[in-house]
């Protein structure tokens, strides 16, 4: 009995150690990307003109980024005053999304999260 | 070295940031926990990457519209990415005092931390508070700097504005 109360804690703490942290990411299961808004904290300085993505862009953008920690993104990557945020599907769940100017971006399933980084994908502005 | 840098680690104890550093992580010269122990975690002889890639104007932050800088003017017409690119490469064709610090200049001091949201961080305890004060007292005497010489990172760079917020010194 207290060998499976154990078990049964340890379960309860690696589940909600996953809860937050993601664990693989397959971007070609992403469906359904809209863009939904734009929001920065600098209007002047960071306008919609600095991560201007269409739908189809923003798709393609989790389609070319790297995955990575959130500590590496914070680390490698600058952080922009301004985002696009929208809604996908993963897997077939609703989700939301975030790209940046700095060209990185957040998706974000319940409690999941994950992080991705572009260093090419400049191209997909305006498109 | 000619500068200090604050930072916060955006982990919930000194064990999860020194396990970070370990996987591979950028990290600093020193480490304060929560309760206020000090941790040297480089040499001060290593140049850490502490900073960030793209640095922010000296001029521009500290002077704002004062600042006239022609080159620096033509670089804020550019969209935002373009813009802190171009401010980079301007800013490190300066040397200091006329730029903020870069790795090779600087030690950097990363304090145990998380972000609560998009705006804020944790509250650096009042141990980690007297531990800081502590520790740039003795950089202080060790380089010749001063509290002018300490700044937060967001400052320094584009990161999240609450790091450090609360870090407070002399």
């Amino acid at each position: 009995m207290a060998m499976t109360r154990l078990l049964i804690a340890l379960a309860t703490l690696v589940l909600a150690a996953c809860a937050t942290v993601g664990g693989r990411f397959d971007t070609v299961r992403i469906t359904d990307v809209y863009v939904a808004d734009f929001t920065s904290t600098a209007p002047a300085a960071c306008t919609t003109a600095d991560v201007g993505l269409s739908n189809d862009a923003a798709h393609a953008f989790f389609r070319r980024a790297k995955r990575m920690s959130e500590k590496a993104l914070a680390d490698n990557y600058p952080l922009a005053p301004c985002k696009i945020e929208g809604t996908l599907r993963y897997k077939g769940a609703p989700c939301d999304f975030e790209i940046s100017a700095a060209m990185t971006g957040m998706v974000r399933c319940d409690a999941q999260r994950w992080f991705f980084a572009c260093d090419d994908c400049r191209d997909l502005l305006g498109k | 070295m000619h500068t200090i840098v604050l930072h916060q680690a955006d982990s919930s104890s000194a064990q999860s940031t020194l396990t970070a550093y370990w996987s591979g992580g950028n990290g600093a010269h020193f480490l304060i926990a929560k309760g206020g122990r000090i941790i040297q975690t480089a040499s001060l002889r290593m140049r850490c990457y502490h900073v960030g890639r793209l640095f922010r104007s000296r001029c521009l932050e500290l002077r704002g519209v004062q600042c006239r800088d022609a080159r620096l003017a033509e670089a804020m017409a550019l969209g935002w990415a373009a813009r802190i690119k171009a401010i980079d490469q301007l800013e490190r064709q300066k040397t200091w005092p006329d730029r903020f610090p870069v790795n090779g200049d600087s030690i950097g001091i990363e304090l145990v931390g998380r972000h609560l949201d998009d705006t804020a961080y944790e509250a650096l305890t009042s141990q980690q508070l007297d531990s800081l004060q502590w520790l740039l007292d003795q950089l202080y005497i060790h380089f010749s700097l001063d509290g002018g010489d300490v700044f937060r990172h967001p400052l320094v760079s584009y990161k999240h504005p609450g790091e450090a917020a609360s870090a407070t010194w002399q």
